[in-house]
């Protein structure tokens, strides 16, 4: 059977939703960490630091996973 | 001072080398470490300028030249060449401390060289030791990989070689310059140069000799390894190519390389060293901001990083040698089996991941302040997402795999690392706190003047949210992460897999053109020889005809 494009695999669904999810979860969240910084008056936008956060092991994790099956090569080749 | 300034720190640490061939055990460990120690203490107290001068042809040569960049960069090395040999202690072998220590005297020979021919000399001196270090460990792996490594850098080496002879063909001195002027490489030798270190500091694609011989080491020629080579590239592009705009793009390359790879390996010395590779991204895109800011928080960088990672790659030695194991996938939960190694390697990944009160925070901090300052938001964005990258290797990913979560070996089979290894542990990981908690030293030891208050509600708020959201999002993903089974395919394929297949048929060709080119060149010979008879024979039946004519 012919394998499916990675875009329309499982996984990657699975992984893309995830990102969502904690995007939106950050955009959720990041009001509460504006205000702090903003009381203190010292950074005027502190939510990005939030985003940038999750964004950053996201995007690695995103490449990583697909990657995986180009780069690892399966159990029966040896060096 | 008289004899601060009458002994070359090199001369030290080579004399600490020598000494290996006829200690053994704790003695060899007690003189080496006091040798290396004098060498640390010279190299903190000298007065700067250049020393050591001596006359070649037209000529002045300086075989010490100290100044606020090479003083950060000699302290850093001569400083982890002590705590290695502490490190080691007597389970190392007389060959890799001999040999580890010659590799130390070379990166601080690089560091202090005052002209390009000293230069070439101890780097070529830095990258031969490199490759011994690696052929004396046991295996037929470990020595194919040593030659694999002499040989990529023996070619570096030859452009490196190709570049001082030009740059002193073409500037008609042997004195160090910068190369790069207005954001440009101003002329060609430099780019030979740069790209010799390009493959030192493992700048992809000429970067798996790192991971590809990490993995061969033993737990203290890991570290003697790890900590010299790459920074004293970092060091050449600090000193000759600030402020190139290209080094933004490789280090961006190397940053996201190095995680991706990191995340795909199964072994732990592997993972490090992509770690290493993607954090030494940040140092190499700081340079190519150019800014005094940046090219401080560069060197500043760089000299924590040197900790961290000696740090890392010590807990790493440590795992590999009490387990016996160095896959992913048979470690876990070893913070019960070593509390002390879990804490140090933990302190070691909070520093990284720029945690505020550690040396990683007041460094990291001057680089994206540096990143923001011309104005456009979108450096800065870079910098911060590259600090938030280091949770998926060294700064959540390892410990966290290694240290946590079911344990998978025998209980029995496990101890806490030996007392000299806690004791160069806790040396850097308490290094790494002092420094982050007292940050003026640090700053009044770079090359350019800093103005930065680190300990700002704002900056540690902030600071700390990046921080949260990393970890958040690295252990919600991290935890459905499989292991792979198997290392992934790298650059290193080209030279391991691709060329010995194809040279069989390339070789065949080669034969068959070189076959080809005889045959024509003697069948051309042959047609020259039959003309030049011709011609003789014709010369002369003229000549005999004019004689009878006459």
């Amino acid at each position: 059977m012919e394998p499916r494009h990675w875009l329309y695999q499982a996984r990657t669904r699975r992984y893309l939703f995830r990102l969502a999810g904690l995007i939106l979860l950050g955009l959720l969240l990041s009001p509460l960490f504006v205000a702090m910084p903003q009381r203190l008056g010292e950074v005027e936008s502190a939510g990005i630091y939030l985003l940038l956060g999750l964004l950053a092991p996201m995007l690695i994790i995103l490449i990583a996973r697909l990657l995986y099956s180009r780069l690892i090569p399966p159990p029966h080749v040896h060096d | 001072m008289f004899m601060i300034e009458s002994l070359h720190p090199v001369l030290l640490l080579l004399l600490a080398a020598a000494s290996t061939v006829w200690l053994r055990g704790w003695s060899r460990t007690a003189v080496t470490l006091l040798l290396a120690s004098y060498a640390l203490i010279l190299v903190w107290q000298m007065p700067g300028g250049r020393s050591f001068e001596f006359v070649l042809g037209e000529s002045w040569l300086a075989l010490l030249a100290l100044d606020y960049l090479a003083r950060l960069f000699a302290i850093l090395f001569t400083l982890l060449a002590v705590l290695t040999v502490l490190y080691g202690g007597g389970r190392s072998t007389y060959a890799e401390a001999g040999y580890g220590l010659t590799h130390a005297a070379a990166a601080v020979a690089v560091v202090l060289a005052g002209d390009w021919l000293t230069l070439i000399f101890a780097w070529l001196m830095l990258i031969l030791t490199a490759s011994l270090l690696v052929s004396v460990q046991p295996g037929r792996h470990a020595y194919a990989a040593a030659r694999r490594l002499l040989f990529l850098h023996g070619i570096a080496s030859v452009f490196l070689l190709i570049g001082v002879v030009g740059q002193v063909y073409t500037s008609g001195s042997v004195d160090l310059a910068v190369l790069v002027s207005d954001g440009d490489i101003g002329n060609w030798p430099g780019y030979f140069m740069l790209l010799a270190v390009l493959t030192a500091i493992a700048a992809p694609p000429l970067s798996a000799w790192f991971t590809d011989c990490c993995q061969e080491l033993s737990a203290s020629s890991l570290v003697w390894f790890s900590a010299f080579t790459g920074k004293a590239g970092v060091y050449l592009l600090l000193r000759f190519f600030p402020g190139f705009e290209w080094l933004l793009v490789v280090g961006l390359l190397m940053l996201v390389y190095g995680a991706v790879f990191a995340l795909l390996s199964r072994n732990i010395a592997r993972l490090l060293g992509y770690g290493f590779i993607s954090s030494t991204g940040i140092i190499v895109m700081a340079v190519g901001l150019g800014n005094d800011a940046g090219l401080s928080g560069a060197a500043g960088f760089a000299f924590v990083h040197g900790l961290i990672f000696a740090l890392m790659f010590m807990s790493a030695g440590v795992v590999m040698e009490y387990t016996r194991n160095s896959q992913l996938s048979g470690l876990g939960g070893l913070f019960q089996h070593m509390p002390l190694t879990t804490a140090y390697t933990l302190i070691a990944a909070l520093s990284l991941l720029a945690m505020p009160l550690t040396a990683g925070y007041i460094s990291q901090l001057l680089i994206i302040e540096a990143a923001f300052e011309p104005g456009s938001v979108w450096p800065g964005i870079v910098f911060l997402l590259a600090v938030a990258t280091a949770v998926v290797h060294a700064g959540f990913y390892y410990p966290w795999r290694v240290f946590f979560g079911p344990a998978r070996l025998p209980a029995d089979d496990i101890a806490e690392a030996a007392f000299n290894q806690r004791v160069a542990m806790f040396v850097l990981a308490a290094l790494c706190i002092v420094v982050g908690m007292a940050p003026c030293r640090l700053y009044q030891s770079l090359p350019y003047a800093v103005s930065c208050e680190p300990y700002t509600p704002g900056f540690v708020l902030t600071q700390l949210q990046l921080l949260f959201a990393a970890v958040l999002a690295a252990a919600w993903l991290l935890s459905y992460w499989q292991v792979p089974s198997a290392d992934p395919v790298d650059f290193d394929r080209v030279y391991r897999h691709w060329w010995p297949r194809q040279w069989p048929v390339i070789r065949v060709r080669l034969v068959r053109g070189l076959k080809i080119c005889g045959d024509i060149c003697c069948r051309l010979l042959q047609q020259l020889a039959r003309l030049w008879r011709h011609c003789l024979q014709r010369g002369r039946d003229l000549l005999r005809n004019y004689r009878s004519r006459k």
